[in-house]
């Protein structure tokens, strides 16, 4: 997973790329707030952004407030380093979108649990919206088959949407998934055997 | 250094003057042992100290106490990663000081963390630290 680190300390940046790195993710680290921003709201944007709150231009709370303002199809989660440790500053980091807070100097193996469980959720999410969409393909597919189908009286073709006619079963198959193997009924097997045995001699 | 001689905020941990300025078993915890990175994060701080330096000091001169405070803020981070436990105290109650629009007294303290981040410097300028952590050169 690619995660983002924001921060302008070039010594505290570099320590969470190893720490990142070492745990198997791919870092994507930039010096400040407006390159944070642009990262996070391009095509393909890292899941994760570990942001520090002090930084030029765009603070790491603030982006936080512009990732939760503008629409994405799935959420980052947003962690901010800060060494604002007191519980007003906590609260303003949550309410403005952060996802959790680390108090610097960090100890990595926090560090490294904290995403851990960023990651869970992302993932969660991704599972979830993943199901969605599937459950969503199977409702549109399901209306199709309620309502009122045209079926022919005599030879059972049914009218499909593109006002053609088709033989029933390729008709539901089309729109559920079913599959049939094909048989001769008693009634129509008796119908057959007297059309080929013809009428009896008198 | 007494504790008076800081008139509001935090007090700084200050020992004798020989006490070394970096705790180096808090540096290497820092970077689970990895001299390799401890070696790299102690050249980016060297390389990019002195422009961080020279921006609170300006701040302080031209009597801007925000920027003071930021300035004093940025180098809460390195000091602290790198062990300089004096040195990030003396950080912290300048950002206090200049949040809280005191900056004669930040000009005060400003002297002794100036000598203080040159104990830094010095320290991770010389090989003995390396050598000490058992690094060759």
């Amino acid at each position: 997973m690619r995660i983002l680190v924001a921060d302008d300390d070039p010594v505290g940046r570099r320590l969470l790329e190893s720490a990142l790195s070492k745990s198997g993710y791919a870092v994507v680290a930039v010096p400040d707030g407006a390159e944070a921003w642009q990262v996070l709201s391009a095509q393909k944007a890292p899941r994760l952004a570990i942001l520090d709150w002090e930084m030029p231009g765009l603070s790491g709370v603030e982006v936080c407030e512009k990732v939760r303002e503008a629409v994405f199809p799935l959420e980052p989660y947003l962690i901010v380093l800060t060494s604002r440790g007191a519980t007003d500053d906590v609260v303003k980091a949550l309410r403005a979108g952060a996802d959790d807070h680390i108090t610097k100097p960090f100890e990595i193996e926090e560090l490294r649990a904290r995403v851990a469980v960023g990651v869970r959720i992302v993932t969660l999410q991704y599972e979830l919206t993943e199901r969605v969409r599937a459950l969503e393909d199977a409702l549109a597919h399901v209306d199709q088959l309620q309502g009122l189908i045209p079926i022919c009286a005599w030879c059972r073709q049914v009218r499909n949407d593109g006002n053609f006619w088709e033989q029933v079963e390729t008709y539901l198959a089309k729109r559920s998934g079913l599959q049939f193997t094909h048989g001769i009924c008693p009634s129509c097997r008796v119908k057959e055997a007297a059309k080929s045995n013809g009428p009896r001699p008198t | 250094m007494k504790a008076a001689d800081f008139p509001s905020g935090p007090k700084p941990v200050v020992g004798p003057p020989e006490d070394p300025p970096i705790r180096l078993a808090l540096a290497l915890r820092r970077v689970e042992g990895d001299l390799d990175l401890l070696e790299d994060l102690v050249k980016t701080f060297q390389e990019d100290l002195p422009g961080r330096i020279e921006r609170l000091r300006a701040a302080i001169e031209r009597g801007d106490p925000q920027d003071a405070a930021r300035s004093a803020h940025s180098l809460r981070g390195p000091l602290g990663i790198l062990g300089a436990e004096e040195a990030q105290a003396l950080a912290e109650h300048l950002e206090t000081l200049g949040s809280g629009g005191h900056l004669d007294e930040a000009a005060t303290l400003y002297r002794t963390f100036e000598r203080e981040v040159a104990r830094v410097s010095a320290f991770f300028s010389s090989s003995d630290w390396k050598r000490r952590l058992g690094k060759s050169e």
